[in-house]
């Protein structure tokens, strides 16, 4: 089963790069979005069917975690599982996120093993 | 908390090179950063600068030839996705600054919240002046397919 992916950080090249990264890790993609904010991947995510979004915790006008508190706000919305792919490892910023609802938690740099476990270990949990 | 930091930075950059964009890195010792440094004098360079802030803070900065980042930038696009721009450069040094003092800074203590600046690429080489008076400064040398890299990290407690 393929599942719909947007991927959302604001360094063009790191969307390549996981987008990438994802594909060599086996995991199976159908259309993948692309967003460069959180302002952006709101309203990708309000016109298409998305499945899973892999988003960055810091970018300008709007970071990971405000885009994952409109997600959670909106109905329709708040059912898409959300990976954070971040630098950030602290144990103090991972409790934050994930008392925000967030589903899983990528460290960059990645490799393509670890991406597919956490990814195909939430679909299943989603029962895909 | 700074002990065994150049090994730790060393580690991390070498990760980052290799697992995002496929570039094996190697150390230049010492006794070869005079030969490193000629050789890539005459390259024109990208300096990307990322600052930090948590129980420390202070600022890493990474130079590397325009060359090398265009190869890259290169890897991470796709064929058709049209030419290589100058923001696809700034972009690829300022998410390797990112990444690695990111990074740095987890391995270092991971139990504190640590906050990084958005980090910016100038055109300049490094600074003469290596940061101010008791500040700690490592430096770090590296090559990549036969381009020189430097990373600088300076600490203040």
């Amino acid at each position: 089963m393929a599942f719909n992916v947007l991927i959302v950080d604001d360094s063009q090249i790191m969307r390549k790069v996981i987008q990438k990264t994802v594909a060599i890790s086996g995991f199976e993609v159908g259309d993948c979005w692309e967003a460069g904010n959180g302002q952006e991947a709101l309203e990708i995510a309000r016109g298409k069917w998305i499945d899973l979004i892999l988003a960055d915790l810091n970018m300008p006008v709007m970071n990971g975690l405000e885009m994952i508190r409109e997600l959670k706000r909106d109905d329709l919305l708040a059912r898409i599982p959300v990976v954070l792919i971040t630098t950030e490892g602290s144990e103090k910023r991972l409790e934050e996120i994930f008392a925000l609802g967030v589903r899983g938690y990528i460290q960059k740099p990645f490799y393509p093993e670890t991406i597919r476990d956490v990814l195909e270990k939430i679909m299943e949990a989603e029962g895909a | 908390m700074l002990e065994g930091i150049e090994k730790k930075a060393v580690q991390v950059t070498l990760k980052v090179f290799e697992t995002m964009f496929f570039m094996p890195l190697s150390v230049i010792e010492e006794d070869d950063e005079a030969t490193a440094g000629s050789a890539g004098s005459n390259l024109s360079s990208l300096r990307g600068e990322i600052e930090f802030s948590g129980p420390s803070s202070g600022r890493l900065m990474l130079s590397l030839p325009r060359d090398l980042v265009n190869t890259l930038a290169g890897g991470a696009l796709s064929d058709g996705e049209g030419a290589i721009t100058e923001a696809h450069l700034l972009d690829t040094v300022n998410e390797l600054c990112n990444m690695i003092c990111g990074n740095l800074l987890s391995t270092i203590d991971n139990k504190s919240v640590w906050d990084l600046s958005l980090p910016k690429t100038l055109s300049d080489p490094f600074p003469e002046n290596e940061g101010e008076a008791g500040n700690r400064i490592v430096n770090l040398n590296f090559e990549a397919d036969d381009y020189p890299l430097r990373l600088q990290i300076q600490w203040t407690e």
